[in-house]
């Protein structure tokens, strides 16, 4: 085969950080597009949610951090999240059930797979 | 999952097959390239040395899909890494890994990969603003504040010509990131053999911790320049000045935002002339109070400007204001798409401005127009034009009142439209890629999530929420008691009912938890999820097991305060909300398209001028009343390299004492060292 000048994308890899009105939430929503071996294509959707209590403070560690590796659920909703990004309903749920799931982790009060549930509640909120 | 083939393959043929395909017929890496999309014509690209230390495939190694994925993640963490620490509205990293020149000759099984990078920061007035949409054509890398610079000193040459001036060469050096409040200093030298402009400046910038503020800024400078004007004619001011602008956040359904800034100074100025024949030789120390306010509104694809500026000045000897100057400018610019990364750009200006007291003001202070523009303020950030601009005339040789009088106006008027389009281009961001879907869709997910957070936050400050506040404070006590009532309980269930208490007490728990969580969502995921997690968490059977003052009277009440929150919940002007968050957003965004979509790394075009100037007081227009500039020139913009504009403007009818047109040429290059 000769060479020639086409190109094939391999992977997409996309952050985009949002700063909330008030200065005080920073949200990074994350987007990979990868092909494998196979050529199918694979998706995993990241949610980073920051907090500070003053404007002059920096931004620590994530208190909501959520994967969704999309290629695990074949379902319709994280195919149009994956293409659109979170609704507003997905963003109200990342917002509350997700961050309350972590803190509970965190507490010690809620176990990792009740995250992971709150994880896939968002991915179902699209409908919501 | 769905297999991809087809969409993406992209810029024709070379690597038809599935990647799998590739790594299972034993290919091996030619070559691999890491290139961020600002890093045109660089020395050293500054997306490579971010790399450093990323595993990245290597050459001559056998190709593998998941290595070479991994690294690319890999890099878009390492460049979204510092964004974490900026204080803009919004930031966007993207990581494009791509494979291509696939080629089997003679046994030996070959591609390229190649990393593609797109990184931006974006303040809330990015892109509205006439001078930031300038800043992000004329230098898109430092306009994206993508990544810290290379190296901390910045040289950019310049050299310019004008009749009067004749040719001008020197350039600014830039000591950046000096100290924690200082950002930068600048040393500038222009000189020709009539002129100069030397300077020396210190300046910081700031994104101070006001809500309604978006950025702010400070200068202090120290100047010597001196400018020609009609054959012998010389105009000096040496000063030292402190300055500071500011502009707030974008306001109203306009989206204008409010500008104000002002500066204080103090030298000397000297001005040599000739008039009715007499030599006039003015000098004079002098101090001046600046100030300037305005409002700069935009859209997609237009922005406009109206600044007003005043000037109070003094003179040793006179009263404390000898004189004062006034400004009004007024801009308009326009981007009109004709094809794919073209777009015809217009630019209408009018400005004008008054000397009251020309008796005591220095000559110098004088107004004189020609084909060198004069800002109030110093710095790119604000241009407020100063002078009657027109491109026919040499620089200050617009300078009569009549046709023996040439000291310059006490008033002037001027009206400047310019037509630009390159014809040809080449585009900043790779059009196979920034027409890939899969970049596409990635982009617009980001945006639409971004947009979904502040819909949110809007809907939560919505006036209907303060209409659920009474029955969510009660949902909060019904959990309290809740919880309270079957953590009592759990001493007395039966084994049977054990888990079901323990799940039940759980998601009352957990539903307490979530009413913290509130306050930047509003009260809605009280009726979807707060009351639906304690119902579906607390079973039909365990309620039977307990008395119904434990339990079910609660799961009753709760499901009457949810069903009266949703019912409030729809009053919640989802429509104001997005308007709103539309709004905050749209600058940013619109700025991101701009990158991906508009600009060129290389652009070649046309340049078309009409001017219209005059100055005053013209008794029955005696020197000539208003004057024309026709001109046609030519555009050259080379990203992080050059940007050039020559231009000839034809003055329609000369007087004796006029040339029949002027050249004028600008040349500036973004920086030697990048």
């Amino acid at each position: 085969m000769p060479a020639g000048v086409g190109k094939r994308i391999l992977s997409v890899h996309v952050v985009i950080d949002v700063m909330s009105k008030d200065g005080l939430r920073k949200f990074a929503f994350g987007l990979d597009k990868s092909t494998d071996k196979d050529d199918v294509e694979d998706w995993a959707i990241h949610f980073d949610l920051f907090e500070r209590a003053s404007r002059t403070d920096d931004f620590d560690e994530a208190v909501v951090h959520v994967d969704v590796d999309v290629k695990a659920k074949n379902f319709d909703n994280m195919q149009i999240t994956a293409d659109k990004g979170f609704n507003a309903s997905q963003a109200e749920s990342t917002l509350v059930d997700v961050a309350t799931a972590a803190d509970r982790v965190k507490a010690g009060k809620a176990t990792t797979a009740r995250l992971a549930k709150a994880v896939e509640g968002v991915i179902e909120a699209r409908d919501a | 999952m769905q297999a991809t083939a087809e969409r993406q393959v992209v810029g024709g043929g070379g690597c038809e097959l599935a990647p799998g395909a590739y790594e299972s017929q034993g290919y091996a890496v030619r070559r691999v390239e890491v290139r961020g999309t600002f890093d045109w014509f660089q020395l050293m690209p500054s997306t490579a040395a971010r790399a450093a230390g990323i595993d990245l495939p290597v050459e001559g190694e056998p190709f593998r899909v998941d290595r070479a994925v991994a690294a690319a993640k890999a890099l878009e963490s390492r460049l979204h890494a510092p964004f974490l620490g900026s204080e803009s509205l919004v930031d966007v990293t993207v990581v494009v890994s791509v494979i291509e020149n696939c080629s089997d000759l003679d046994g030996r099984k070959l591609l390229d990969i190649h990393y593609r990078t797109f990184t931006s920061l974006l303040t809330h007035a990015r892109g509205l603003t006439i001078e930031s949409r300038d800043a992000q054509r004329t230098d898109p890398a430092e306009a994206a504040g993508t990544l810290a610079p290379a190296r901390r000193v910045k040289l950019a040459p310049m050299a310019a010509y004008n009749a009067s001036d004749n040719f001008l060469a020197g350039g600014t050096v830039t000591v950046r990131n000096v100290a924690d409040r200082i950002d930068a200093i600048d040393a500038q030298a222009v000189a020709s053999n009539r002129s100069h402009l030397f300077r020396l400046a210190m300046a910081g910038s700031s994104t101070p911790h006001l809500k309604w503020l978006d950025t702010g800024d400070w200068r202090i400078s120290v100047a010597d320049q001196k400018e020609a004007g009609s054959p012998g004619d010389q105009f000096s001011t040496t000063a030292f000045k402190g300055q500071f602008a500011a502009q707030t956040r974008p306001f109203g359904g306009a989206s204008a935002l409010f500008r104000f800034g002002g500066s204080l100074e103090g030298g000397n100025q000297e001005a040599s002339v000739t008039s009715n024949g007499t030599p006039v030789d003015d000098r004079t120390g002098y101090g001046a109070l600046r100030a300037a306010a305005g409002v700069a509104t935009g859209g997609n694809r237009y922005s406009a400007a109206a600044s007003y500026a005043v000037l109070l000045g003094h003179v040793p000897g006179d009263s404390v204001v000898s004189y004062s100057k006034q400004i009004a400018d007024f801009v308009w610019e326009s981007q009109i798409p004709v094809a794919d990364h073209i777009a015809l750009q217009l630019e209408a200006r009018v400005n004008a401005g008054w000397l009251l007291g020309s008796n005591t003001a220095p000559v110098a202070e004088f107004f004189r127009g020609g084909n060198r523009e004069e800002s109030f303020l110093e710095g790119e950030s604000w241009i407020i034009r100063a002078n009657p601009f027109i491109r026919s005339v040499p620089s200050n040789q617009l300078d009569r009142t009549s046709p023996e009088t040439s000291l310059g106006g006490d008033r002037f008027a001027a009206m400047n439209v310019t037509l630009s389009a390159p014809v040809w281009r080449y585009p900043l961001i790779p059009l196979w890629l920034s027409r890939s879907e899969s970049f596409k869709s990635g982009i617009d997910a980001a945006k639409q999530t971004g947009k979904s957070q502040a819909v949110v936050y809007y809907q939560s400050k919505d006036p209907a929420q303060k209409l659920m506040a009474a029955d969510a404070a009660r949902v909060t006590t019904v959990l309290d008691t809740l919880f309270d009532g079957l953590t009592a309980a759990q001493g007395t269930v039966d084994a049977a009912h054990k888990d079901a208490l323990d799940d039940c007490l759980d998601a009352a728990d957990t539903a307490r938890d979530k009413m913290t969580h509130l306050k930047d969502t509003g009260f809605g995921p009280i009726a979807t999820s707060v009351v639906p997690g304690v119902a579906s968490g607390c079973v039909a059977e365990l309620a039977a097991a307990l008395p119904p003052q434990t339990l079910t009277a609660h799961l009753q009440e709760l499901a009457t305060l949810g069903a009266s929150i949703a019912g409030t919940q729809k009053q919640v002007r989802t429509d104001v909300a997005e308007a709103k968050a539309d709004e905050d957003l749209k600058f940013a965004f619109s700025a991101m398209d701009t990158f991906i979509n508009d600009i060129n790394a290389v652009a070649v075009g046309p340049v078309l001028s009409f001017d219209a100037a005059r100055i005053g007081p013209q008794t029955a227009d005696q020197a000539g009343g208003t004057r024309y500039g026709i001109g046609l020139g030519v555009r050259v913009s080379i990203v992080n390299v050059l940007h050039l504009t020559a231009l000839y403007a034809w003055n329609p009818s000369p007087l004796p004492w006029e040339s029949r047109g002027a050249w004028m040429m600008t040349l500036n290059v973004s920086d030697l060292l990048r």
